[in-house]
């Protein structure tokens, strides 16, 4: 840690992770839901809508404010100066934090805006834009003071500031269900195939020229070229969402070309991470860091870009939308590209925060891999159901019930996967937060 | 290629497509009110989605595919089970899914609320979404019967 205001980062860290348990275990409360009979007086008071959005609101508000801290972790030192103002930052982070823990309480009341992911009620709305506001003025205002651009600053900024403009098509209420969901897509969609992965683009180029010593030219330039790529194919690929809704015939075309070209981008960034890596100058003081770098981009790949080809095409999707496919690719993609992503960043920054220089491995690894397999293991049992799902409702027009209970065998298999995820989710969370440092100084 | 010439590429991939994606959405725009017939966009439909939204309907049941996977699309639940089954269900879900392992809560909701929730699935189910889910789709139980009847 270079700069002394890089420190903040280390309370949305910490609150990041502490969220990320807590949106694990709703996970295995909607798991159970899937196969055990949960009694009517249960899910009167606490139906499974309310633990789903609390599993998914979890789930974005602990990667945004991981991306929040990661932004005010690495400003500093790409623009070589202190962040404008330190007082805002944790302004924002009490305000963000604040909202979140009232918007679940106000669902345990039926305080709920009603549509998926963007559940929090509208006048919280306001306030989560106000937090957005107070944080692109921070950083914009810290990149702007010490003029020193670079393009991993610019895609950074670039990348958030689109995040933010999108949320604001989630807000109004659209008489249209149609043209509701039209929006709802630039919010999802745009985020998750367009804004997020110009910042884990940056967050991403930061820790490898750190790590590896390569030339900062050269990550800059594989920078400029995934970026197009990401957002020629992932704008107009936003109509693979716009199939089924009532929206003109010709996005069978344009969604299914565009977006069976997103895996593109995708592949690039493993080769050119894998290269960097291969070609690193400076010597490795924490391989873990190169493992969950490394295991991002791959996972990546499996979970966005191989998950998301198999049911893009619109000859496809017609018999997978909607079903278990679906829950098998949000989860592999999430955690694949964006909660390993912020991972990475926790293990490249807690050290520093610690001071620790070499830290004891063992534990970090058994959490890494006890995550990642079982998280594959989980994709994989909901994929399975999936295509029980997509055959005996779908195409054979078995009734829903019917169906599921062909499915309840991989939902059980789903949760035995799910609390070893769990495991692994807190041995890693108490691995960061207590880093100890390695014993010996051998190699 | 010089780092310039891969900045000039990322700007002109990306207005390609945001500009493809913005004309694209004004033609949906007009477009849409054709096939969602906007014209029976009524008082009654529009309450009826502000009652679908007030109980979170949409985080257990997906409509026009979207939302959660816990229980059956509601896109063509009025073709399926017509006003009456759909407010016998929401009034009395304890009692219908008596005996299924998999609960729906009772919410209280009103009979006027219901009423409005109707007309909205009913709005709904009308849409022209390219025949979308197969399940419930016409054409496909159409080709299903002659299949039987040739067969036989
Ligand atoms: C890291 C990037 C990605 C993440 C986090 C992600 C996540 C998700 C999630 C959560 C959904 C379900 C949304 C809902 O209906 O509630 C979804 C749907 C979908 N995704 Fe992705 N996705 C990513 C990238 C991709 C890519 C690159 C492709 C295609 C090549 C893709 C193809 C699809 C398709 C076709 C659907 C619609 C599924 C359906 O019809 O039900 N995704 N994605
Ligand atoms: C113990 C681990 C977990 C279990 C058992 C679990 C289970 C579930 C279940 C049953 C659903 C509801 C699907 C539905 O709508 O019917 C769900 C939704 C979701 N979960 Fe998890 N989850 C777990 C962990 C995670 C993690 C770690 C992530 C992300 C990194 C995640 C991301 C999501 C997303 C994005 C959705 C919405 C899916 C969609 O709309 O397609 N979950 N989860
Ligand atoms: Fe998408």
């Amino acid at each position: 840690m270079q700069y002394k205001t890089q420190g903040i980062a280390r309370s949305y860290f910490t609150v990041a992770l502490l969220l990320f348990a807590l949106q694990v275990v709703f996970g295995l409360y909607l798991g159970l839901s899937y196969f055990a009979a949960i009694p009517q007086n249960i899910v009167n008071v606490f139906p499974f809508a309310t633990a789903r959005a609390f599993h998914t609101n979890l789930l974005v508000l602990w990667l945004l404010l991981g991306f929040m801290g990661g932004a005010y972790f690495i400003t500093p030192e790409e623009t070589k100066s202190e962040i404008y103002s330190t007082k805002l930052a944790y302004l924002q982070l009490i305000l963000l934090v604040g909202t979140g823990v009232t918007a679940l309480v106000g669902f345990l009341f039926g305080w709920n805006q009603g549509r998926p992911l963007l559940e929090i009620p509208r006048p919280l709305d306001f306030v989560v834009v106000i937090g957005a506001l107070i944080f692109l003025f921070n950083i914009g205002m810290t990149m702007i003071k010490a003029r020193n651009w670079t393009a991993i600053q610019g895609t950074l900024l670039g990348g958030l500031v689109f995040l933010a403009v999108m949320y604001l098509f989630g807000m109004p209420f659209y008489k249209n269900a149609a043209i509701d969901w039209y929006y709802w897509w630039w919010v999802i969609h745009l985020w998750v195939e367009g804004a997020w992965e110009l910042i884990t683009a940056a967050l991403m180029a930061f820790v490898l020229l750190k790590i590896t010593g390569v030339e900062r030219r050269v990550v800059e330039k594989w920078l400029y070229v995934e970026m197009g790529l990401f957002l020629f194919t992932g704008i107009a690929g936003t109509g693979h969402h716009y199939y089924w809704l009532g929206a003109p015939k010709y996005w069978l075309w344009v969604g299914g070309i565009f977006s069976s070209l997103e895996p593109v981008p995708i592949v690039l960034m493993v080769y050119d991470t894998w290269n960097h890596v291969k070609e690193r100058r400076e010597q490795i003081k924490n391989p873990l860091t190169f493992v969950y770098a490394v295991g991002c981009s791959i996972y990546h790949l499996l979970g966005a870009g191989v998950w998301g080809l198999i049911h893009t095409l619109p000859q496809i999707n017609y018999y997978t939308h909607g079903s278990q496919v679906t829950v098998s690719h949000g989860h592999l993609a999430f955690f694949g590209a964006y909660a390993l992503l912020n991972l990475t960043l926790f293990y490249f920054a807690f050290p520093q925060f610690e001071r620790v220089e070499r830290y004891d491995e063992k534990r970090g690894r058994i959490g890494f891999w006890t995550m990642s397999l079982s998280m594959l293991g989980m994709g994989l049992a909901f994929g399975v159901a999936g295509v029980v799902q997509t055959y005996l409702e779908r195409v054979l027009g078995m009734d829903y019930m019917a169906t599921q209970s062909y499915m309840r065998l991989w939902f059980q298999i789903v949760f035995v996967f799910g609390l070893a995820f769990l495991i692994g989710v807190i041995i890693t969370a108490y691995d960061l937060l207590k880093l100890s440092p390695a014993k010996e100084a051998a190699a | 290629m010089s780092n310039k010439k891969a900045f000039w590429f990322f700007v002109v991939a990306t207005l390609l497509s945001a500009g493809l994606f913005i004309y694209l959405t004004v033609d949906t725009h007009r477009q849409v009110k054709h096939l969602t017939h906007e014209d029976n966009l009524t008082d009654e439909v529009i309450a009826g989605k502000k009652v679908w939204e007030k109980y979170n309907c949409n985080d257990c049941h997906t409509i026009l595919g979207f939302g959660g996977y816990y229980a059956p699309d509601m896109t063509k639940a009025y073709k399926r089970l017509g006003g009456e089954g759909i407010a016998a269900i929401v009034k009395n879900p304890d009692q219908i899914f008596a005996s299924s392992w998999r609960k729906m809560p009772n919410q209280n909701v009103s009979d006027a609320e219901i009423a409005n929730l109707t007309s909205f699935l009913k709005w709904i189910s009308e849409i022209n979404n390219n025949d979308w889910p197969p399940q419930d789709s016409d054409r496909a139980k159409a080709k299903e019967a002659l299949k039987l009847l040739s067969n036989k």
